[in-house]
């Protein structure tokens, strides 16, 4: 493990490969090329302490619409085109925006939100599509990338947390996914709730009380600690019985987990839908400090009846992203809380013989919120029956470049993995500036 | 006088037979021949060098306690029993680290544990397919060579379903020929030549564009399912190289290239070969000769793959990263290795023979000197290294005493317990952390070790559990002796006795729950997390 600093640069070129031949040469004299990891964090025109103060206390909230939301029937509608489908589009707090009928309480915050209409992914199966836009680059065979999230949760994370630096709110069985952390290791995988808003082992085994619970944790760490004294890897042992103390600071926080401790107006205002449960839950997480909160909300790939089924996705999504937007507003939260809505793609022009949307990537849609974001503007267009992108196309590295920015953090830093070095995005990938403060 | 003798009569009730047993399961006497001990003692005398030149005094020998839970682990994935510690340390042979070594060479659970280990360093994240751990145990028992396994994965044959269950590699990256190049160049050539993909590698001068399509090009007309594997009549591989399209030719990483010979005349001739025989032609086969009459990359990859395997660093790291610019921490080492692995046939166990008869293999892991301990490619101390899940998760279950793994003194019993053992263990893998290098804990391990049912359950489920057969020992010190002998298969100090004595002296539990207290600290300790 090491930490270096060095200039970085977009380009490909091939000073910059002499460059970093030089640093693994170096390196491989101090005998330090050792293990495939995390190797230590760059950061390009300032030191690595400013760059963390200056993001320190941000956070950041995915809302994930698994299996693809329609960009006609939200973001981008076409209203009396072929593609538009049924439903009309209706005006907004900005003046000129216009967002599918299905989203009236959005449309009222509009002046809080940046749409992007112009995503290009090109990728338009599942789990592939999912991977690219949730770390911003195509798989490798031979590096795994951590999402975006995890590096947002390992950048953003406060020193000494009780909680977790990630939580990840998973409950629909259609399109699970855990966040995949790639190369940055164990010790940044995100307590993952799948079964219950209550994350698992949380409780005390039955039957053991807090005292003996405590008791046999103190001697388990007396008999690891005399164990790993004087031995080559101790910092491993340390690591593993650091992990143990998060284990107390997470069970101390069990409360946080227990929506019964809102008031019920508050839980009223969300709702007794799924996805307002989450959301609420996500709310008391960002509230309580946890660095980074996806919560996801399935199931939009609607092949069959597209219509109807967005009818009832869109209008769950609309009462309560707005209610958390405002509620995040409400405490101060939302100037240094950035909130991204995606999916891995949008759905097609196209209606099918099924009344359906198929899965499409040549143009589609994302919000953002919050922290980092210009309220009120649209970046891009898509032509007029939303087959292309007309003006202002992005990727998915631009997507993650844009993220990474909004929170403060320079997208060209460099990981380390072994003497390879790795941009946080890819190197040609371009903040959208349009949708930045 | 032993401290043991009460407390081992009181947990050896009912599996008394098994230490007896145990201690004379060799069937095939030891093969350690002159030949195997004169290629120990080069790899002794290359690291005294090695050291000398560093300028660095080793660590001293591990003791008996050690030396058995490592082999134990690295050979046959599990810890050992309470039983083989008692015998092993009463043993009086001067050389009963070899005859332990030979046992375990030659016993049951070798291949069952090899198979992991192969399956865990080839499929890398795809690992854990039943079809292909079958075949790899199948392969081993039946002492196959690693060029012959090579072989069976890349190109059959796949006749028969047992045979089919090598080409799990290529079937579960057929959709990916960019994948599956690349895997297989760093899984049998320790060779990275992604980056190279889309402009020659920007680190390593070794490999350009042509490397990566070269390489693609054996695979490029590979096709088919979870069916089986076949190839195409013609794939031309074109890339893009400083703006101009350039079609690629087979090439190895030597950068000698193949014409595409074994391209049929006869395509209805070939459709019939591969539907009627199985038989295929082509760029892998192509690959696999070239490779093999090569002989370099592939006796170098899987030599360094090993040795990173029971040292927890490769002599050359990462492991798939061997070109000229990253040399092996000691070269010769690493070329006597690969050169006795292609004089005796690719015979894996030889080679894991050697390692572990060699003095760098019995280093202790405790460093006594005043400065710290010297980095890892020094290997003049024993580093911890983590266990695998699979590891871990056979180590929990026996330690919380499953009777009839110990009860299985016949080989095919033995074998059988064990692989229930490990199909039992899968519910708890999925919450533990993997070996990976760079290995970092996880609160989610932490949490499910320290809360979950399962765990709980193997300290106390039934009249049988651990805790209950502990809190029969009445004797406080002959507790503590007997919790460390079942779960950390070795002696307390004195001062761990006084130390857990005194632990026990202040709790109020009952006896029962005090024991599983106990036994759970000691089994979720570092010392039973990771490889001394």
């Amino acid at each position: 493990m090491q930490s270096r600093t060095m200039p970085t640069r977009t380009s490909c070129r091939a000073t910059e490969h002499d460059l970093h031949r030089r640093t693994f040469l170096r390196s491989a004299v101090a005998g330090t090329t050792a293990a495939l990891t995390f190797g230590g964090l760059a950061v390009g025109r300032e030191s690595p302490q400013a760059a963390r103060l200056r993001a320190k206390q941000k956070q950041v909230l995915f809302i994930w619409l698994a299996g693809g939301a329609s960009q006609f029937e939200m973001w981008d509608p076409k209203p009396g085109r072929p593609t538009g489908g049924p439903f009309r589009a209706i005006p907004t707090s900005v003046c000129g925006t216009h967002f599918g009928e299905l989203m009236p309480k959005t449309a009222k915050i509009a002046d809080r939100l940046a749409v992007v209409r112009s995503l290009n992914t090109q990728i338009t199966a599942h789990a592939i599509a999912a991977d690219l836009i949730s770390t911003g680059r195509p798989k490798e065979a031979a590096l795994e990338y951590p999402e975006i999230g995890v590096v947002l949760a390992k950048q953003l994370a406060r020193r000494d947390a009780e909680l977790p630096d990630y939580v990840s709110i998973f409950l629909s069985s259609e399109g699970h996914r855990r966040p995949a952390v790639g190369f940055l290791g164990g010790r940044h995988a995100p307590l993952h709730l799948r079964d219950s808003l209550r994350p698992s082992y949380i409780d005390p085994p039955a039957g053991l009380d807090t005292q003996r619970h405590t008791e046999r944790e103190h001697l388990r760490q007396l008999v690891s600690s005399q164990f790993a004294r004087g031995r080559a890897g101790a910092e491993m042992v340390d690591g593993y019985n650091a992990a143990f103390s998060r284990v107390r600071g997470l069970m101390r926080s069990d409360h946080l987990f227990d929506l019964d401790r809102e008031p019920s107006a508050m839980r009223e205002r969300y709702g007794d839908t799924q996805f307002g449960r989450n959301c609420l839950l996500a709310r008391r997480m960002l509230e309580a400090g946890v660095p980074m909160v996806k919560v996801a909300r399935g199931f939009w790939d609607s092949h069959h009846d597209n219509f109807e089924s967005h009818r009832e996705l869109v209008t769950d999504f609309d009462h309560v992203f707005t209610t958390l937007i405002r509620d995040l507003e409400d405490r101060g939260l939302l100037d240094s809380t950035l909130v991204v809505v995606f999916s891995e793609f949008g759905r097609t022009p196209k209606i099918n013989k099924d009344v359906g949307r198929d899965h499409y990537a040549a143009a589609w849609s994302c919000a953002l919120a919050g922290c980092g974001i210009r309220g009120g503007v649209v970046h891009g267009k898509t032509d007029a029956d939303g087959v292309s992108v007309a003006d202002g196309e992005v990727d998915a590295a631009d997507f993650a470049a844009t993220v990474y920015s909004a929170v403060g953090i320079d997208p060209e830093e460099h990981y380390y993995v072994g003497p390879r070095p790795v941009p946080l995005a890819r190197e040609d990938s371009h903040p959208i500036k349009t949708v930045l403060s | 006088m032993r401290r043991s003798t009460i407390a081992a009569a009181l947990l050896l009730s009912g599996v008394c037979a098994a230490a007896a047993a145990e201690s004379k399961t060799s069937s095939e006497g030891p093969p350690s021949s002159g030949d195997v001990q004169s290629v120990v003692q080069r790899v002794d005398r290359l690291l005294a060098q090695h050291w000398a030149r560093l300028n660095v005094t080793p660590a001293g020998d591990a003791d008996d306690a050690t030396i058995l839970r490592r082999l134990t682990l690295d050979l046959a994935g599990r810890i050992p029993t309470r039983e083989e510690w008692l015998a092993y340390r009463d043993e009086p042979a001067a050389d009963k680290r070899e005859g332990l070594v030979d046992r375990l060479l030659t016993g049951p659970e070798f291949p069952l544990h090899l198979a992991n280990v192969l399956d865990a360093a080839v499929q890398g994240r795809d690992a854990g397919d039943g079809d292909f751990l079958s075949y790899l145990r199948r392969a081993l028992d039946q002492r196959r060579g690693w060029d012959e396994m090579y072989r069976n994965m890349l190109v059959g044959p796949w006749e028969t379903d047992e045979q089919k269950q090598a080409d799990r590699f290529l079937t579960r990256r057929v959709k990916d020929l960019d994948r599956m190049s690349t895997d297989a160049a760093r899984a049998f050539f320790g060779v990275d030549i992604s980056c190279a993909k889309c402009h020659d590698h920007p680190l390593v001068i070794d490999w350009s564009q042509d490397h990566y399509y070269g390489m693609l090009s054996f695979f490029s007309r590979t096709t088919g399912g979870k069916g089986g594997i076949s190839e195409k009549k013609q794939a031309e591989v074109k890339f893009l190289a400083g703006g101009q399209e350039k079609t690629a030719r087979m090439m190895f990483l030597t950068g000698q290239t193949f014409d595409d010979a074994a391209a049929p005349q006869d395509a209805d001739k070939e459709d019939k070969k591969e539907k009627g025989e199985g038989e295929v032609l082509g760029g892998r086969r192509q690959l696999v000769e070239a490779s093999l009459a090569e002989r370099s990359f592939f006796s170098r990859n899987i030599a360094n793959r090993l040795w990173h395997y029971f040292f927890g660093r490769g002599l050359v790291q990462p492991v798939d990263q061997m070109h000229s610019e990253n040399e092996p921490a000691i070269p010769e080492l690493l070329a006597l290795l690969a050169d006795d692995l292609v004089e005796h046939d690719y015979d894996l166990r030889r080679t894991i023979r050697i390692l572990v008869s060699s003095r760098v293999y019995r280093l202790d892991s405790r460093w006594t000197g005043e400065e710290p301990p010297p980095s890892a490619e020094v290997f003049a101390v024993a580093r911890l290294r983590p266990l695998s899940r699979r590891q871990l998760a056979l180590s929990l279950l026996l330690a919380s005493g499953d009777d009839s793994f110990r009860q299985a003194s016949q080989p095919e019993e033995r074998a059988k317990a064990w692989l229930e053992l490990q199909a039992q263990g899968e519910a708890l893998i999925a919450s533990l952390d993997q070996r990976v290098d760079g290995f970092e804990s996880s609160a989610g391990e932490a949490l499910f070790l320290t809360n979950s049912e399962a765990i709980q359950k193997l300290l106390r489920d039934g009249d049988h559990s651990l805790a209950k057969r502990l809190s029969a020992v009445d004797d406080d010190g002959e507790l503590v002796t007997a919790v460390y002998q079942q779960l950390l298969s070795r002696d307390p100090t004195d001062a761990e006795v006084e130390q857990l004595t005194h632990w026990i002296n202040t709790q109020r539990a009952d006896r029962e729950s005090l024991c599983a207290d106990l036994a759970w600290a000691v089994l979720t300790s570092a010392e039973f997390r990771f490889l001394p």
